[in-house]
């Protein structure tokens, strides 16, 4: 898709935004500008399970053999949220050093994304332990399916129902966005920009999980 | 190509110092910036070296993401070329 090669616009003009066109935050100050990273990654773990949910659904349903790529897409995009999550509990953990005080302190927001992270871990542990493609594709997207239900509880439930430092999620309760006009467009602009990374990287991987099986099948003839 | 993509980088590398000694590369944009801190009901705090910091900090992210972006640019050629000598098998 050449649409996801607007990455290499989006990118730069995202960071350029978040440093210098949208203001400081009243009490946060500079580190405010964080906002334009963790969130757009937090975003995008939570597209990249779902769309991996998705896929596996479309595994397991596809009986005539219409979607073959979908087993390497919800084993891609499974991967892909995973090391998005990392990266959204480091920035959020460097953002909790600044504002709390402490790397980590077990906020129910930072115990529900590690209780994702390690239900998304036990999935490469349970792909890499199956032996036989069929059974391997089969199982792992049944757990995959599990998970993805599993994740909406632990993003946006488990953080509402206990009390939390997290400030209120951009996506909140009123279902509106309580930022500034220009904090708000650094904020879509960034969003964007990494929802088309995380898409011209699962097309990368797609596209190399399917020369990696035409190489294989060709040692295999 | 990956000699322009090696000169690319290289100099933006090296022209990242200049954000040490001209602070307000992009001012042009930056007048939301104050705007937005006259607005504010409390002064948001001064960041240590002011602007200057900023934009530094701007430009290391910028680099680091020229530097991922180039790679991945190359790996999806090599991809592409890779597609194009399977497809002729």
């Amino acid at each position: 898709m050449l649409i996801t090669r607007l990455v290499y616009i989006f990118m730069p003009a995202a960071v350029i935004m978040a440093f210098h066109y949208a203001p400081a935050a009243a009490v946060l100050g500079e580190t405010s500008r964080l906002l334009y990273f963790h969130v757009p990654l937090a975003w995008v773990s939570v597209m990249a399970f779902a769309v991996s949910g998705a896929g596996a659904i479309l595994f397991l349903v596809d009986k005539k053999g219409r979607f073959p790529r979908s087993e390497d897409t919800f084993h891609n995009s499974a991967s892909l949220g995973t090391l998005f999550a990392v990266l959204a509990t480091a920035s959020g953990s460097v953002w909790a050093k600044l504002m709390w005080g402490s790397y980590w302190n077990w906020d129910p927001r930072q115990t529900s994304i590690v209780i994702l992270l390690l239900i998304y871990s036990a999935y490469f542990s349970l792909r890499s332990a199956l032996a036989g493609k069929t059974a391997r594709g089969r199982l792992s997207a049944a757990y995959l399916i599990i998970a993805m239900t599993a994740m909406p509880f632990f993003v946006f439930v488990i953080p509402r129902v206990f009390p939390s430092l997290h400030p209120d999620p951009v996506i909140n309760p009123d279902l509106k966005i309580h930022l500034e006009a220009e904090m708000r467009l650094t904020l879509i602009v960034s969003v964007v920009a990494f929802s088309l990374l995380y898409f011209y990287v699962l097309e990368i991987l797609n596209r190399l999980s399917r020369i990696r099986d035409s190489v294989e099948g060709s040692h295999n003839e | 190509m990956n000699k322009i993509l090696r000169s690319a980088l290289a100099a933006l590398v090296f022209a990242s110092p200049l954000a040490y000694t001209t602070p307000t590369v992009i001012g042009v944009i930056e007048a939301p910036v104050f705007a937005a801190e006259a607005r504010s009901a409390e002064p948001a705090p001064a960041a240590p070296e002011g602007d200057g910091a900023v934009s530094r900090v701007m430009w290391i992210v910028l680099v680091v993401w020229l530097g991922i972006g180039a790679c991945l640019f190359k790996i999806d050629r090599n991809i592409a070329r890779l597609e194009r000598k399977i497809d002729e098998r």
